[in-house]
């Protein structure tokens, strides 16, 4: 269990909250406030970009917040905290509209992930930069077509910067997973990614 | 025998140190000596960081953090009816009966305290101060829900605790004025005190719905305006843009609250006077 997580889930006694533990209570808005922006522009992207969705998961998922303030013990982990908590609000949400064999069917197994790792055909640019002129638009476009599993992950890892530890700890699913579904939503994005290199030196050649 | 496949499989994603079993250390050894490999690895971090430096990153709208925060607020006071997890669009209609309900509790307010002396009067003066004395020195309490719970207990009407976002409430109390109970909720804001004041209007004194007026006297700014039978004043030192801003914000929360269209006072220019 990692420290966040015992931050989080107050089973580290060390880290409850009072006098001289170093987490000096502050109001719940006043965190959220430091947090919103990142929040929001992941329930945007969770919610394939529909902003009236993303204000209702988020807060959703900020009233849960809320309600469950008293078991974050330190200040630290609690950029961490909100995300678990919109994230598997974004799961439950999704369960509840989905069964779960389809989650099941979409995962690989471990001797298809290796063959997958394998099978990488390697960039079209080794020796180049990707150009740097890749509009956002188009990568948007991308993430909202990749499948809410691998969005999700390929978003809080790459985008937000969480680790693999962290990611499967919001996913409640096991490291091994996230990493397949990280290497599958990077194997589908890099299309979009190597496209505009392609179109740039076509339009250099003209 | 270590193949591509179980090697990136061991090694990836590199996120740091891990055990070095022999399995791994084959791996890193095949890595070291397979070009394609070595390839994989590189186009991973490339991908990793095209994507991170293009992802869109939109700002949270003003008015879904209006609406956020409202929504905590009305957590913390135990107004929801519809529990946590409710959309705020579904709160529109409980908004046009909370504005009917207001309205009522006004209009009885106002038939059943008309003055029957005058304001100037030394006497009334005295028991003013008398009865402001006798309330106490109000609640200290940076919980929303219970300075909610301490006023609606002693006010004849409603009053919201707005949450400002920079401010962090410190309590409220208890204000007599002019035979009228009001109330006086007090924040911190970047090491001012700012203080927010609630009363009920006269007839001679409200003008237009939720014009804003920002004035200044004896150092000290101002942010007056009236909605619903109520006068509203924010007063610190902070500068008048501040205030303005803060004023609109607390607005802005109310008329969430009450399920109003904001988009009507979102297009009000603030009427701001200089006394």
């Amino acid at each position: 269990m990692s420290q966040w997580e015992r931050a989080t889930l107050g089973t580290n006694e060390a880290h409850l909250r009072g006098p001289g533990t170093g987490f000096a209570p502050r109001a719940f808005e006043e965190v959220l406030s430091e947090h919103l922006e990142a929040l929001f522009r992941t329930a945007l992207r969770l919610c394939r970009g529909q902003e009236a969705d993303a204000e209702d998961l988020l807060q959703d998922a900020v009233l849960r917040a809320l309600a469950k303030y008293d078991q974050l013990r330190e200040a630290s982990a609690a950029r961490a905290w909100l995300f678990t908590i919109l994230t598997r609000t974004h799961l439950n949400r999704l369960r509840a509209t989905r069964r779960r064999a389809e989650w099941a069917d979409a995962e690989l197994t471990e001797g298809a992930f290796e063959e997958a790792l394998a099978e990488w055909v390697p960039l079209r640019t080794p020796g180049e930069e990707l150009e740097t002129r890749l509009l956002s638009e188009q990568l948007t476009q991308a993430l909202d077509e990749l499948p809410d599993e691998l969005r999700r992950v390929v978003w809080l890892v790459d985008v937000e910067g969480f680790t693999q530890r962290e990611a499967a700890t919001m996913e409640d699913v096991p490291e091994g997973t996230i990493a397949s579904r990280l290497f599958r939503a990077r194997r589908q994005l890099r299309t979009t990614l190597e496209v505009p290199a392609r179109d740039a030196r076509l339009w250099r050649r003209q | 025998m270590m193949t591509c496949g179980r090697a990136r499989r061991l090694l990836w994603p590199d996120t740091g140190p891990r055990e070095a079993t022999t399995e791994v250390i084959e791996a890193r050894a095949h890595v070291a000596g397979c070009e394609l490999c070595r390839r994989f690895f590189e186009d991973m971090r490339r991908v990793s960081e095209r994507i991170r430096a293009t992802a869109p990153r939109p700002h949270a709208p003003v008015e879904v953090r209006d609406r956020l925060f409202k929504a905590l607020a009305r957590a913390r006071t135990g107004t929801s009816r519809f529990g946590g997890a409710a959309p705020w669009r579904r709160r529109v209609g409980l908004g046009l009966v909370a504005t009917a309900l207001l309205a009522g509790t006004w209009l009885g307010y106002v038939a059943s305290h008309r003055r029957v002396t005058p304001a100037s009067d030394v006497l009334s003066w005295m028991i003013e101060d008398h009865v402001r004395a006798r309330s106490g020195s109000g609640l200290a309490s940076s919980d929303s829900q219970e300075v909610a719970r301490w006023l609606a207990d002693r006010l004849p009407f409603a009053v919201q605790v707005p949450i400002f976002p920079e401010a962090r409430l410190t309590g409220a109390r208890l204000l007599l004025l002019h035979h009228q109970s009001g109330a006086v909720i007090e924040y911190a804001i970047g090491g001012e005190s700012l203080s927010y004041y609630v009363l009920a209007t006269s007839s001679a004194e409200a003008g237009a719905p939720r014009q804003i007026r920002v004035t200044s006297r004896l150092g000290y700014h101002l942010a007056t305006w009236e909605d619903a039978g109520l006068t509203h004043v924010l007063i610190a030192l902070l500068p008048e843009p501040k205030l303005l801003a803060l004023a609109r914000y607390c607005i802005h929360q109310m008329m969430a609250e009450l399920g109003q269209d904001r988009r009507a006072l979102l297009d009000e220019a603030p009427h701001i006077e200089a006394l």
